[in-house]
């Protein structure tokens, strides 16, 4: 009950960092402009292990589409959300990330839980895994592929970046 | 049991991925300017392609058609053109000239043709009933073809310029050169006839341009009939051997057009009198 609790304050945190502030980061300079920081993804990677699949991608996508209300996009961060979503239970279960001891039925997918360079990996593959995916959705046109490449690499980065701060700061336990 | 459940949960968890993957892009597609145009524009792109492949794939089916419909335009564009007109000055009235109709083409399928020995001829699928009589030119649309021998109501039968006994007027372009155009029946050879009556005095050169004289009644002046590719002269002789490669491969020919000449009767009639 304290995860769900504690799951939807950091939906509504997350939600109104990344429209709030964020967003203003990434528009504020005038003209052209390679990055984004997408902070929000993170919500949907701290999500506990136990929470069964269908719900997981039913979250993102209503999570994502309130953040495309935001963005004034419908439709574009929801698809990158359901797209983390379904990854993230594949990259769960592959075997470079699984420890040698297997999950804990109860354990979240944090530092404190499991350690700082499992997060970093979990957190390396899946956000890439996003953040391509909501480039080519947004840019669309797919012989634009350098400009795809080109906005991700900034991206990404920034959002590795962000989201590393907030983790080591703040240290979620759930 | 337990496995089958597995796969379906597994299966199901895929299938909303993907569901709600579409109902996203159905948003995006919907609700977003840009990524409708590009979507609109390139979907026009893809089923303009596709369109346009069957399209083409019709023009096939109806190729037949459309070959025949442009024959007949080309006959009558043909008939158009100067050389099958007759210059009419009115010399009551200096200024004007009328042009009176003097050549028109009749289109032809070419429906049998043998290129074998020394007489050649080729049928082709218009006869008496479209106005083709015996003693008409036939050409084709990169030279000549040969002299109509016999016409039956629906066919008729043409003597080519590969056969001894054609004789056609022909001229060197530029010059007022003419002599008479003849095959070699002995030679066989299927690419060249012979130009006589060149006087030696002139000087004709290899590449020149041998069209129609227009003195005949059979032929139009000015239709291409090929170029000189060899000239020689026997000792003693008053005019040049010339050889002439003929501008079109009669072996390949697959319609050809027959000219009427409409002003026959009144040019024949000056000759018997």
């Amino acid at each position: 009950m304290e995860g769900v609790v504690a799951n939807v304050i950091r939906c509504v945190v997350f939600f109104l960092l990344q429209v709030l502030f964020l967003k203003r980061l990434s528009t504020g300079w005038e003209g052209y402009f390679y990055w984004n920081v997408l902070f929000y993804p993170l919500f949907i990677l701290l999500l506990p292990f136990r929470t069964p699949r269908s719900v997981l991608l039913l979250i993102a996508f209503i999570f994502g589409l309130m953040i495309d209300l935001a963005y004034d996009s419908p439709g574009v961060h929801a698809s990158a959300s359901v797209f983390l979503a379904f990854m993230r239970d594949i990259v769960i279960k592959m075997d470079w990330l699984v420890p040698r001891e297997g999950y804990k039925i109860t354990a979240s997918p944090t530092i404190r839980d499991l350690g700082f360079p499992w997060f970093i990996r979990y957190l390396s593959i899946l956000l890439l895994c996003h953040v391509l995916f909501y480039f080519m959705v947004e840019v669309f046109v797919p012989s634009q592929i350098f400009e795809i490449l080109q906005k991700s690499f900034f991206t990404y980065i920034l959002s590795m970046v962000f989201i590393l701060i907030y983790m080591l700061i703040f240290r979620p336990s759930q | 049991m337990s496995n089958l459940l597995n796969a379906f949960s597994k299966l199901g968890g895929f299938a909303l991925f993907l569901f709600l993957e579409v109902i996203c892009f159905a948003l995006i597609i919907r609700f977003n300017n840009y990524h409708q145009q590009v979507a609109l524009s390139s979907a026009n792109k893809y089923m303009g392609n596709l369109s346009e492949t069957v399209d083409e794939f019709e023009d096939y089916l109806h190729l037949n058609e459309e070959v025949e419909r442009l024959r007949a335009e080309v006959a009558r564009l043909r008939a158009q053109e100067g050389n099958a007109l007759y210059r009419d000055i009115d010399t009551t009235f200096a200024s004007f000239d009328t042009l009176n109709q003097q050549f028109v083409f009749i289109d032809a399928d070419v429906i049998s043709k043998t290129f074998l020995g020394r007489k050649n001829f080729i049928t082709l699928n218009r006869g008496r009933q479209h106005g083709v009589e015996p003693h008409m030119g036939v050409v084709d649309d990169q030279g000549i073809v040969g002299i109509v021998k016999s016409a039956s109501a629906y066919h008729s039968r043409v003597m080519t310029i590969f056969h001894p006994d054609t004789k056609i007027s022909a001229k060197l372009k530029g010059t007022g050169l003419f002599g008479s155009l003849v095959w070699d029946s002995d030679k066989e050879d299927y690419s060249h006839m012979y130009l006589k009556d060149i006087p030696t005095h002139h000087k004709p050169e290899i590449g020149d341009t041998i069209l129609t004289s227009g003195y005949s009644i059979l032929f139009p002046p000015d239709i291409l009939i090929g170029e000189i590719d060899e000239i020689s002269k026997k000792s003693g002789a008053s005019s040049h051997d010339i050889r002439v490669k003929i501008n079109n491969d009669l072996r390949a020919i697959r319609y050809a057009y027959a000219i009427k000449n409409l002003m026959k009767d009144d040019l024949s009639e000056l000759e018997e009198e």
